[in-house]
């Protein structure tokens, strides 16, 4: 039903350009999106909000190139982790630490919605240790350990083969339960 | 969803788990608190952010779609006709095949039908491969 009601939704933007159709769209993915690139960037927000945004704009604009078999959701990750790699490869992802992180415009908007102080800790906590990994492996690793998608899902949305996904989570889990390890002692 | 490769929660007994499963028992245990406490990001200004920067119409239209595809045509057989060297493949394919053979109409016709298709088929490749990888 689910499936349905998003390949409507795309039809209107598509056919009719009816951006509001495409808005639901936005409506509908923004929060899962906005978690994961907060993830995949050491929760720096402003970064994850524009690469959200530039995302969706993306996907607008790609539209017609979408296959309707596939999961918008999926479809729509990958186009936000590739801004991310592309990101990631033109400036040197800067890890700044939590303490000095700067406010940006997007804090009012997370007060509004605002976790308790631990939650947010807790979140912030795991997008640390994901800094650790590579950009591909943060991703695979939380697509697995957070989304719970299978290897063959992760293979599918990120295009890359099986086997460099089990590698990713192999070695990922083992490099995420060292930095855990450290982060306790 | 398989379970047998996801991180279970479950706590089985310490002689049936596995070294790799005790070792990041921990940390699948974070990552099963950060899902189960995950914050909700959805707001209408974000939504209208977005909203008032995607431009005026979605993707490329239909219509130019295919006057791209028919000028990508065009040049290819244009290609073709100047620079391909049909004598040479007619040589090649002919040598392939034995003095003492005689061919007739209908197995010059068959080649021919053989060796379009194969092109044809070729090129239908390339173009969709190129379609498939630009996103």
């Amino acid at each position: 039903m689910q499936k349905l009601d998003d390949a409507i939704l795309i039809e209107l933007a598509l056919n009719k350009n009816d951006q509001l159709a495409f808005g639901e769209l936005v409506n509908r993915y923004q929060s899962n999106l906005r978690y994961s690139m907060r993830q995949l960037t050491d929760w720096n927000e402003a970064l994850a909000d524009d690469l959200v945004q530039e995302a969706f704009i993306q996907a607008f604009k790609e539209l017609h190139r979408f296959r309707k078999q596939a999961k918008f959701s999926s479809w729509l990750y990958r186009i936000a982790y590739n801004g991310f790699l592309q990101y990631v490869r033109k400036k040197q992802l800067v890890t700044e630490p939590i303490e000095d992180q700067p406010l940006s415009a997007n804090d009012s908007l997370d007060h509004q919605y605002a976790p308790e102080r631990h939650q947010s800790e807790l979140h912030r906590k795991v997008a640390n240790l994901l800094s650790d990994l590579d950009p591909e492996r943060r991703s695979v690793l939380h697509l697995f350990l957070h989304r719970q998608h299978t290897q063959q899902e992760i293979s599918d949305i990120m295009g890359i083969p099986l086997g460099t996904v089990k590698t990713h989570i192999n070695r990922g889990r083992q490099s995420l339960q060292r930095g855990l390890t450290e982060h306790c002692a | 969803m398989t379970n047998d490769t996801f991180p279970s929660n479950k706590s089985a007994s310490g002689a049936l788990m596995s070294m790799e499963e005790r070792d990041t028992s921990a940390l699948d245990a974070l990552f099963s608190d950060a899902r189960n406490q995950e914050p909700t990001y959805a707001d209408a200004n974000f939504n209208k952010i977005v909203l008032n920067s995607l431009p005026a119409r979605p993707g490329r239209q239909r219509g130019r779609s295919w006057v791209f595809d028919a000028a990508g045509l065009l040049i290819g057989l244009f290609a073709c006709y100047f620079f391909f060297d049909f004598g040479g493949v007619a040589t090649s394919v002919l040598s392939f095949i034995p003095e003492s053979l005689t061919l007739t109409v209908a197995n010059v016709a068959a080649m021919v039908v053989g060796l379009v298709s194969a092109a044809v088929g070729a090129a239908l490749l390339a173009w969709w491969t190129t379609d498939k990888a630009i996103l």
